[in-house]
């Protein structure tokens, strides 16, 4: 209704001097958007005002010749054009030092053991109002603490009662199972009973909590200060929303994440598996050491690493032919320079047939339909620039909490719009949160979900279908029918009528099991969604790639094609969740030459079969394979890979089952250690920074395979030892997307480097007196290393805006120092970063060969396998993976190992009486040879013939696939021993795990990383 | 026949209306109620006027609220969307419900008044809020009644059954194309629940916080519909108003206030009571006159007006009427008009020791100047009249009546528990010193409770254990 509203800025005056403030947010965030310290508690920037601790009071006067004044809340007050308000007025300052006063009643003096000393809101707000000196003389409150899980710590004894915590996790995430309990000055923040938190967001409590009562676990086990962190801007490898994290680390091990502001993307929220799934670059199973190589002494290559007896090893390898794989959570970098090194010819995705094609439908719709930004999806920028916001969200086949959590939370948000709009009817702003929650009530913008499987969104929507995938597409084909009749006729056609008309090349199997889900559930389900998206203006679509469906996605496709008709007067917008933080990245290499590994496989074995007469060990096909652990494969497909490859090289920073059989193991840095870009779902490319050096051998994949351009391969124009000169040789190769990297960084770079650690630092001189009595050099000494963008130092200017290593600012501690860089609340960074968006060329696609139709050509280069008869009975397999568990890379935490309820598949009643199931039995599942094992459970409202596995061992990247009957059965008793013990012993190694990475650590921070010390580490073995 | 009998109850019915049916002890049922001439008022507005013109009678009566504010209510009413001038009534109508809530939530210490109606005539109260409901286009209703109001409870559930069956609750009411119905609520019990916003969220089955305003209530209140909440004994004027017209109701009483109004006394006098009075007797009159004045031998210290939260007032006010202009400009409130009476025999300290505990336990703990205030002040206080407190203590008490101050606050609780402890310090400044300076309190020295050598003992063991947590 106000969309239209234009950006206003107003003067009013502080203290008699003027100011420009924005009428669009309330007079408190006026006065910080001008960075003007004013304490605040309960407001929170994203969250908005409740009125609650009444921190942020000023004195409002009638005019110029008002003395007095009035006592106001500024968090509640809406800004008028010309308002007088003091802060400095003895009155003001005075209530505001009171309630610090108040607060400290019972706020503990445990700061020295508080997790949050040195970056505590509560703390600055203290100094701002000027209490020095405590007044009270009771006795303090005390509480009992609650175990909350094993992310987040919890001691209310700290609490100052600002009700963020609660605001965010029930209001704002939509958590169920945390509240607020008790009253006057004994309210309780905290769960009805002790548990595990269950909103994948709680991380977020740490952040919002304005002191110490919600801690990080993993933080706090092996803590430092923040003033002690070496920090570095990172992004997040968990998924592909790409969020700005920021990396802490000390003394060569990473401590923790937090979240880094980005207006466009993450704001002030991450997702528990960003936060916490950085933990994997401390687990035991990171590669520390090369496997496979031997020095002149027989003798593995340890700790230390020597280029030279490197490079003369794998110059036995030098005559090999090598297929490249790449990977969807390596580095862009690392792909590119991969892709180079072996040639497109002989360059992988790491993607099965199923996914190049899947891949290309992706690449299709990314460059046909600019996706949004989250915050575009929110539509913050109603309040500026007067687009439309979104007034439905439709989301197909893909469960967002589970594969994009964030992105979920921002879906949270977008359907708020109706409520807000709501609020506009009587004018009640939209920072007003409790008055807007009262007066919209339940009312929320449309929501329809047609899922696979039950999702945290169902009871937000009006309306939900849990179907097969292959009905799910079904479903589109037909919404997109009835809304072409609907744009025709003016009226929608209901769906059996039409099911009758409508003609496909559906198999007649899939045409009876179409019509026997054509209940009344979907029909009145198409109906009124067709009805409610012909009415929409700006519906939002979201789906992804998780059902590993090209059917679909060409169903959204045509979707989005009918809705884009611009005589409709529709602005449809769609969103696609990509698999890994870097998927998008991938499409970029994405070409007609990309090898999917039936093709690998196929060469492999013609090779051998070409030199079939000739004698054993003459195979010459190897493979570079980098951060990829062909999660998708079958054992048996691996088994092949293995056979007939003459040498694997896998560049990997974790134990996974390639490393195992792998020939040559060389360990890359994590995306904690090393530098390089991921390309997010919507196609940006988006910057990480290594807060640390790895410890040798460990180096980034792009210097590994510097190292190998020389020795496997002959490039060697290929010498880099710093990424920019990586991006300057593909710059002068026209790659535009290396010049757009270059012209940010010179934006960026100014003048000095930007310091990772913070100028409180301590210890400098010191740190290392264990190792050497010299004082530690500031810089590395490496031989470029004045082009990198950020010293490891606390020498250095500070960044300001985009790319802060962490952020702080003058009496402003907390992560809440975020604002004094905003160019208003809210806002933009003051030195913003161009945006850099990734061009995805589809031309090899569409501009040779018109003749073949797409699909014919997609069939032709990468062809379907001969799936079995889809039989009535056949079983499909939907993963129901806990969002903890969804990513490879981050599964093996201990802390998320240990929230795991264990090896589950459920069941609808009909299947677990035709194989006689009872709850609680152990059903095995056969694939391709391998058995897994899972507990019975029964699920209603599952679609026919589907069944969810919530499998440790069973990949994310194993989805929607088909069984035949006899592939699932009941585990005999043998195999239910083994199971029970599996499921034990998995709990108690991720328990020792988590002890024992605690007491390396801990260790470790005894001794420093040689690389650190002898810099480019050229050490004499 | 019993002509002398009628006059007597038409002078009752026109003097007394709120209690002239009042029987405590067999309340009147339906039938007897609308004998008595019950209902006339609802038949009234229902079939003789448009909500609209109610809203004008009302309005010209210069109805106040009861509660405590002694807000129009006429000027409350007119704020609900269906009644706005601007607005064509019944499209809105139709388009958003709203609520009428009866305030019965009667926690204010020391007072009693709407007990008494709810128990001696509850019929009453269910044809007030038919008026009131029919004047706001309200299709539910509801009685926020206090929990502990047992016997309440159980008269109005009958009342409203009984008024389901004559068809005055329910749909077509009497004919009318009117429709309501009652609910009876019965609240879990917390004093911040009569604030008339947390009274909405708890009936909503929320966390009895008040809410921000605005909004009000009359534009986003129960389930963010319009919704007006009323005094039990604000709304029992209506069907009298609506019976008598609003000239009566002015002529009832002769100072600015119209109407008459409940009156209570307790504490510190011969014969506690209610009375219904007209609007603005003198505390002279409530209290020497109704109440018997004081008990042989007291000596009156001070009074609170109008319920635990009002300033006290003293001997010199005792020609104040009670009426909301004159008690405010006396320094006080006029509250819901229940003195509670100290005598000189009693300590003030104590007395409002006893208060802010009171407000520090009903605090809702939403902000922090009372949640935190209070709590402090209670801590003071009690080192203060255990004779451990110190002249630091009294500008800290003093500091933290200007902290808790309204305009300050999210609500009146804690400016309310400020009035008694501000007024007390005013008015018995020298009791607090003394406190201080004796190290004890005089009246229990004066009355011979601390003579003992064991409670001595005692008491310097208090002392000790002070120190020690001092420490």
């Amino acid at each position: 209704m106000t969309a239209q509203n234009k950006s206003s800025k107003v003067t009013i005056y502080i203290d008699d001097i003027p100011y420009q403030v924005s009428t669009d947010n309330n007079l408190l965030a006026g006065v910080l958007s001008n960075k003007l310290n004013l304490p605040y508690f309960c407001w929170h920037p994203s969250m908005g005002s409740v009125g609650a601790c009444r921190q942020c009071a000023v004195t409002q006067y009638q005019d110029e010749n008002d003395t007095r004044g009035r006592m106001i809340m500024s968090c509640m007050t809406p800004v008028v054009d010309g308002m007088r308000i003091g802060l400095k007025d003895s009155a003001s300052s005075k209530f505001r030092e009171q309630i610090i006063a108040a607060m400290m009643t019972n706020h503990p003096h445990d700061c020295p053991v508080c997790a949050e000393g040195g970056e505590c809101h509560l703390q600055d707000m203290t100094v701002i109002t000027g209490h020095t000196s405590r007044d009270y003389c009771g006795e303090k409150r005390t509480f009992t603490n609650q175990y909350l899980g094993e992310l987040v710590g919890h001691e209310m004894n700290r609490c100052i009662t600002c009700y963020r915590c609660v605001r965010f996790y029930k209001d704002y995430a939509g958590g169920k199972d945390f509240d607020v309990f008790g009253s006057r000055n004994q309210v309780y923040f905290g769960r009805q009973k002790e548990g595990c938190l269950e909103s994948p967001f709680s991380g977020n409590l740490v952040e919002v909590c304005p002191t110490g009562v919600f801690t990080n676990k993993l933080f706090s086990a092996h803590y430092t200060r923040k003033w002690d962190l070496q920090s570095a801007p990172s992004i997040c490898a968990h998924c592909s929303v790409g969020c700005n994290t920021s990396i802490g680390e000390r003394y060569g091990s990473v401590r923790r994440v937090t979240n880094r502001y980005n207006h466009d993307l993450n704001g002030y929220f991450l997702c528990d598996r960003g936060r916490f799934g950085i933990g994997f670059v401390n687990a035991s199973h990171r590669i520390r050491t090369i496997k496979g190589i031997n020095t002149k002494a027989g003798e593995p290559v340890t700790g230390a690493f020597n280029e030279k007896s490197f490079t003369k090893a794998m110059l036995e390898h030098n005559r090999e032919h090598f297929i490249g794989i790449g990977s969807a959570r390596a580095s862009f970098e690392g792909n590119r320079l991969l892709k180079y090194l072996v040639g497109r010819e002989n360059f992988s995705l790491g993607y099965t047939n199923e996914e190049m094609k899947l891949a290309l439908r992706h690449k299709q719709l990314l460059a046909q339909y600019p996706q949004q930004s989250l915050a575009g999806m929110e539509n913050l920028s109603r309040r500026g620039h007067g687009e439309l916001q979104h007034d439905l969200v439709l989301i197909i086949g893909e469960n967002l909490e589970q594969t994009a959590p964030r992105l979920a939370l921002t879906i949270k948000q977008v359907l708020r719009n109706s409520a807000l709009d709501k609020a506009d009817s009587i004018g009640v702003k939209h920072w007003q949160d409790a008055a807007v929650r009262t007066y919209a009530g339940d009312t929320t913008t449309p929501l329809f979900s047609l899922q696979a499987q039950r999702t945290s969104f169902d009871e937000l929507a009006k309306g939900t279908l849990c179907l097969s995938p292959d009905n799910i597409t079904m479903m589109v084909e037909r919404l997109t029918q009835m809304l072409h009749d609907d744009f025709a006729t003016q009226t929608v056609v209901p769906l059996k009528e039409q099911a009758s008309e409508k003609t496909t090349n559906d198999t007649i199997d899939n045409k009876r099991q179409a019509n026997e889900s054509l209940d009344q559930d979907s029909d009145k389900f198409l109906l009124l969604l067709a009805r409610t998206l012909s009415k929409a203006s700006a519906p939002l679509i979201v789906s992804g790639l998780s059902l590993k469906s090209t059917a679909l996605l060409s169903a959204i496709d045509d979707l989005m094609a009918c809705l884009s008709q611009k005589s409709h007067g529709i602005a449809p917008e769609l969103t696609m969740v990509a698999p890994e933080c870097n998927s998008v990245g991938n499409l970029h290499f994405l070409s007609e030459h990309s090898l999917s590994i039936e093709q690998i496989l196929a060469r492999l074995t013609a090779d051998q079969d070409s030199t079939a007469l000739t004698p054993k060990g003459s195979k010459t096909t190897s493979l570079l394979i980098l951060e990829q652990d062909l999660a998708q494969i079958s054992a048996e497909q691996l088994n092949v890979l293995r056979e007939h490859c003459k040498c694997m090289i896998v560049l990997e920073h974790s134990k996974t089952r390639l490393t195992d059989i792998a020939d040559i193991v060389l360990p890359v840095a994590a995306v904690s250690e090393s530098g390089g870009h991921f390309v997010n779902y919507q196609g940006r490319l988006q910057a990480f920074y290594s807060a640390h050096l790895p410890v040798k051998p460990i180096m980034p994949n792009w210097q590994y395979l510097v190292l190998l351009a020389k020795s496997l391969f002959t490039h060697s124009e290929i010498d880099f030892s710093n990424l920019k000169q990586l991006y300057r040789f593909f710059a002068k190769h026209g790659e535009p997307w290396a010049l757009q990297i270059l012209t940010c960084d010179k934006n960026a770079q100014e003048k000095r480097q930007v310091a990772r650690q913070t100028h409180r630092a301590s210890g400098r001189t010191a740190v290392m007196a264990n190792q050497s009595v010299h004082e530690v050099k500031t810089y590395v000494e490496g031989k470029n290393n004045k082009d990198e963008l950020y010293a490891y130092s606390m020498e250095g200017t500070r960044a300001a805006g985009h790319g802060m290593p962490f952020t702080w600012a003058p009496a402003w501690n907390s992560n809440q120092s975020v604002l004094q860089y905003q160019q208003e609340v809210n806002g933009e960074l003051a030195c913003r970063q161009n945006e850099n968006f990734l061009h995805l060329n589809l031309s090899a696609f569409f501009d040779e060969s018109e003749s073949h139709s797409l699909t014919e050509k997609l069939e032709q280069l990468w062809p379907s396998p001969q799936w079995l008869e889809k039989e009535q009975n056949c079983l499909v397999l939907m993963q129901n993976l806990p969002w903890f568990l969804v990513d490879q890379q981050s599964k093996n935490l201990p802390e998320f190992i240990l929230m795991f309820a264990g090896n589950k598949l459920s069941v609808s009643s009909t299947l677990a009486q035709q194989y006689d199931f009872k709850v609680g039995d152990i059903a095995k599942l056969t694939l391709s040879g391998q058995s897994f094992f899972a507990q019975i459970n029964l699920a209603d409202k599952l679609p026919n013939g589907v069944i969810q596995a919530s499998i440790f061992e069973l990949p994310m990247l194993v989805n929607n696939c088909t069984l035949a009957p006899e592939q699932l059965t009941k585990a005999n008793q043998a195999e239910v021993a083994e199971f029970s013990q599996c499921e034990e012993l998995r709990i108690v190694t991720a328990t020792q795990e988590k002890s024992d990475i605690l007491v390396r650590l801990k260790s470790q921070d005894q001794m420093i990383p040689i690389a650190f010390v002898n810099g480019e580490g050229e050490q004499n073995d | 026949m019993d002509n002398k009998h009628l006059e007597a109850a038409l002078e009752q019915a026109l003097t007394k209306p709120l209690t002239h049916l009042v029987n405590l002890e067999h309340p009147l049922d339906f039938n007897a109620y609308v004998h008595a001439g019950g209902y006339m008022g609802a038949t009234k507005a229902l079939k003789e006027f448009t909500p609209k013109e109610v809203l004008t009678i009302v309005s010209n009566s210069g109805l106040k609220g009861r509660g405590g504010a002694g807000f129009p209510t006429g000027m409350k009413w007119s704020c609900v969307p269906s009644l706005q001038e601007n607005t064509a009534g019944h499209s809105i109508n139709k388009l958003e419900n709203s609520y009428l809530i009866c305030n019965a939530d009667e926690m204010e210490p020391g007072t009693f008044k709407d007990r008494h109606l709810l128990e001696g005539v509850p019929h009453q109260l269910i044809e007030a809020m038919i008026i009131a409901s029919y004047t706001i286009s309200a299709n539910k209703a509801f009685i926020f009644l206090r929990g502990e109001y047992h016997l309440a409870a159980k008269r109005l559930q009958k009342a409203i059954d009984e008024a389901y069956e004559n068809n005055w609750l329910g749909a077509k009411i009497q004919g009318s194309d009117y429709q309501l119905d009652l609910y009876l609520h019965t609240s879990a019990g917390r004093y911040i629940c009569g604030e008339e916003t947390a009274l909405i969220n708890a009936l909503e089955g929320k966390r009895a916080n008040p809410r921000a305003k605005p909004p009000f209530p009359q534009v986003s209140g129960l389930f963010g519909k319009p919704t007006v909440v009323n005094n039990v004994e604000t709304l029992s004027n209506l069907p009298h108003i609506l019976k008598h017209g609003s000239e009566w109701f002015k002529d009832l009483s002769p100072h600015s206030d119209p109407g008459t109004k409940m009156y209570a006394a307790c504490g510190q006098v011969k014969k506690p009571g209610l009375w219904e009075l007209p609007m603005g007797v003198t505390i002279r009159e409530l209290l020497f006159e109704h109440a018997g004045g004081m008990p042989d031998g007291v000596q009156l210290k001070g009074l609170l007006p109008g319920g635990a939260s009002t300033d006290f007032l003293t001997e010199q006010h005792l020609d104040t009427p009670m009426d909301f202009d004159s008690i405010g400009k006396a320094g006080s409130r006029l509250g819901t008009g229940g003195l509670i009476v100290l005598g000189d025999k009693h300590c003030p300290v104590a007395m409002v020791l006893n208060l802010l505990q009171f407000f520090a336990q009903e605090s809702c703990g939403w902000c922090t100047p009372c949640r935190d205030g209070t709590a402090w002040a209670v801590e003071i206080l009690t080192r203060i009249e255990q004779g451990k407190g110190t002249n630091a203590d009294l500008k800290q008490l003093e500091e933290l009546c200007d902290f808790m101050w309204l305009g300050k606050t999210h609500c009146a609780l804690a400016p309310g528990a400020v009035e008694p402890l501000k007024s007390a310090m005013r008015y018995f400044k020298a009791d607090f010193e003394q406190h201080i300076e004796q190290g004890c309190c005089s009246y229990q020295k004066a009355k011979g409770e601390l003579t003992t050598s064991e409670e001595q003992l005692a008491k310097e063991q208090r002392k000790g254990e002070h120190h020690d947590c001092a420490k």
